[in-house]
């Protein structure tokens, strides 16, 4: 992985420092595992301060579903860099079938710090309760293999299949991919609405907590709880050996659709550079749907809390705003992604007229386009309710990009001239959402203080401010 | 002009290009062949810009590569070892995402893509995703990506590869008419026969350095040989090591 990064393969004195740092497998996982833990600690000081059995388990259901995800997104994401990297490519020819198991093995290392996170909480309840913490490691545990094994599934489903011909629906058949990968992130809150809403009125099986993450609040009732832990073990098992098989069998032969066009005609579109770059990513994107899943997140974050804002009926225009700023700030998780992009095309990349300041301001624009989109909708699905929330359309465009820029300028501060793929760790994001959090924080205090128009255009100004001097930053 | 003093490129201990002197002049193609390892495509890389030289200097049409760098790529087209293309574009993508970053406007980039298009029989598969294209094809999309800004050096590194004889015969006569417009050519083969027929002077390149440096004929009397391959294995010194494994394998029969 290390030799197929252009970046550090082209400089043979980072290449052996690089191959020396990921070679100490036990390092790597303890240095991004630390920042998980922290996380992780705060969370379990909430259940040693849980008054009931009820909010323990409140908050295992809300922390089960946090490595579930991290195990979705690393895994969908890392295989299909791997996979652009062509680290499958020598191994086609071995005679040998290598399965899936070879990509969970090289992925599993991006997984164990995920582990990290629920740690804490399963030391605690170890210690409180030496049984319950047991089966809550073991789901815990299961919530990670079953996120890689969905993972894996979006990947041999979306990222395996190559497309001959670019087909007249190409843009319909991208919303139909976003669409089916918003079901499948989202399944988490459809089954809770299912639970909630749509089978008390059908009369069966009302008990939907059995599914991960509700499963984890089995714990208390420990043979319901391993008799549910052996079936969604041998329901995993099943799958991931189906899919294992079927993944190795794709990256032999990826599935090959033609949808043929009879126009053979070259259309010419010039643009400017940035233009061009930006519309390079997006087309690129578009077409590996296990990318568009990591510039999905904060739709994911988002949903719940309009769903719930939404039922309660208690929406407000600082509710909209706070779900703008969420937006703004998760814009940077796909950094990760809009760079991966690029995998072993960099060089040529390098051999074209673009500096690094324009590859890193289109790198940046094309990360903020998505969450834009997000908070325009937002913006719009506001004035539904207050006419008065097109004041919030500003800070739409302002959020994103204040946050992608400063981004690009924390991941690109190496002295190198030329362009590249920096490496992104755990650790490096949470520095990231640190910093973005304060920003975000000097922007949203006239808001918080004033909560008047004045306010709003002050913290405007403020945006702009940062957004404008991240970007010259950039420039020069 | 392409112009190289005293490049050197170390890779840590390892020298892969050693005080390189080299000197194409306009309207000259120069064929730069070696053994495996030899230092060519580190030095294409390094005239490129996608690698800096540890030491020398490298000037393409009167630009430091080093010194400017974009203003170098401009006027360079390089057409690697094995395509480097985004696979998820198509050949209409790609030639339209060059088209902008090289600011070629449109009229012009159309007229040269229909131009090379027609060359290459390439229409076919202007909509086809270049990832599902074969590696033929992907040739073709990678030597038009290098000409299509009408480069004044062009950096060819095994351009030949992939391509059918009668498309192979085509971009001979396009270098040849790209040498006539006073561009200067870096061209590298191993299929001598090839070189012989395209190049105007040849270097021998090995351990990173030019060993010897003429036309095909100058280098024949150079060592007394008929044979350009037979001129390739007395520069390279590789004659008895060549007869060495031949014996061996005879033996092993």
């Amino acid at each position: 992985m290390v030799k197929a990064n252009p970046m550090i393969a082209n400089d043979r004195e980072r290449l052996e420092s690089e191959l020396k740092r990921s070679s100490s497998i036990l390092r790597n996982v303890v240095f991004q595992s630390l920042p998980l833990l922290t996380f992780g600690i705060f969370i379990a000081s909430a259940i040693i301060l849980a008054e009931s059995r009820e909010v323990v388990l409140g908050l295992l259901g809300s922390l089960a579903f946090i490595p579930l995800i991290l195990s979705i997104y690393q895994t969908a994401v890392q295989a299909t860099y791997l996979n652009s990297l062509g680290v499958f490519d020598n191994l086609k020819m071995m005679p040998t079938r290598l399965g899936g198991h070879y990509l969970s093995g090289v992925i599993a290392l991006d997984l164990i710090p995920n582990f990290a996170f629920v740690l804490p909480s399963v030391v605690i309840l170890l210690i409180q309760k030496p049984l319950v913490g047991t089966l809550t490691l073991l789901w815990f545990l299961l919530g990670i293999i079953l996120g890689h094994v969905i993972g894996l599934a979006i990947f041999t489903t979306f990222g395996l299949k190559i497309q001959s011909y670019k087909g007249r629906y190409n843009f319909l058949k991208v919303i139909v991919k976003v669409i089916a990968l918003i079901v499948v992130l989202t399944l988490f809150f459809s089954l809770i609405y299912a639970y909630e809403y749509i089978i008390p009125y059908m009369g069966f099986m009302t008990e939907l907590s059995v599914i991960y993450p509700m499963a984890i609040t089995s714990v208390f009732d420990p043979f319901f709880s391993i008799f549910l832990l052996i079936l969604h073990s041998i329901f995993l098992l099943l799958i991931y050996y189906y899919i294992s098989h079927k993944i190795w069998e794709r990256i032999l032969e990826p599935i090959i659709t033609s949808d043929r066009r009879i126009q053979n005609e070259y259309f010419p579109s010039t643009r400017s550079k940035m233009s061009s770059l930006v519309l390079k990513d997006l087309k690129m994107i578009s077409r590996q749907t296990a990318m568009i899943a990591g510039f999905l997140l904060p739709l994911f974050v988002l949903i719940p809390q309009i769903v719930l804002a939404v039922q309660e009926g208690d929406l407000s225009l600082t509710q909209i705003t706070f779900f703008i700023f969420i937006v703004g700030a998760l814009t940077l998780s796909g950094s990760d992604a809009v760079l991966k992009i690029e995998g072993k095309n960099l060089d040529f990349l390098r051999t074209l007229p673009l500096t690094k300041d324009q590859y890193i301001i289109g790198k940046a624009v094309t990360m903020s386009l998505i969450p834009m989109i997000l908070s325009i909708i937002l913006v719009v699905f506001g004035i539904y309710y207050y006419i008065s929330a097109i004041l919030l359309l500003p800070l739409a465009f302002l959020l994103p990009l204040t946050s992608s820029f400063f981004t690009m300028i924390y991941l690109f501060r190496y002295e190198e001239e030329d362009i590249g793929i920096p490496d992104i760790n755990i650790l490096k994001m949470i520095v990231l959402f640190i910093i973005v959090g304060l920003l975000f924080g000097l922007i949203a205090v006239p808001i918080l203080l004033l909560n008047t128009y004045i306010g709003y255009f002050t913290s405007y100004g403020i945006a702009s401010i940062l957004m404008i001097s991240a970007y010259l930053h950039l420039k020069l | 002009m392409i112009v190289t003093k005293g490049l050197t490129k170390w890779f840590g201990g390892l020298c892969a290009v050693n005080d390189l002197n080299l000197r194409v002049q306009d309207g000259e193609i120069y064929g730069l062949l070696g053994p495996n390892g030899s230092g060519k495509s580190t030095t294409m890389k390094i005239l490129t810009g996608i690698l800096k030289p540890s030491s020398g200097t490298a000037i393409v049409d009167k630009v430091d590569v080093v010194a400017s760098p974009i203003k170098a790529k401009k006027k360079i087209g390089y057409v690697p070892e094995s395509p480097i293309l985004y696979e998820s574009l198509t050949p209409n993508d790609m030639f339209n995402f060059l088209g902008g970053l090289r600011n070629i406007p449109s009229e012009k980039l159309k007229r040269r893509v229909n131009y090379y298009s027609n060359a290459f029989e390439f229409y076919p598969y202007m909509h086809q995703y270049i990832g599902s294209l074969s590696f033929g094809n992907k040739q073709k999309v990678s030597i038009i990506s290098a000409l299509l800004h009408d480069p004044s050096i062009l950096i060819m590194d095994e351009a030949m590869n992939g391509l059918d004889p009668k498309i192979a015969r085509i971009l001979r006569e396009i270098l040849f008419r790209f040498k006539v417009n006073g561009k200067s050519i870096i061209f590298s083969t191993h299929v001598l026969p090839l070189a012989e027929m395209v190049c105007d002077r040849i270097g021998i390149i090995d351990n990173g350095t030019i060993v010897a440096e003429g036309t095909v004929e100058e280098l024949k009397d150079k060592v007394h040989e008929a044979d350009i391959e037979d001129v390739f294995l007395e520069l390279t010194k590789s004659r008895d090591r060549v007869a060495n494994v031949l014996d061996a394998l005879k033996q092993t029969e």
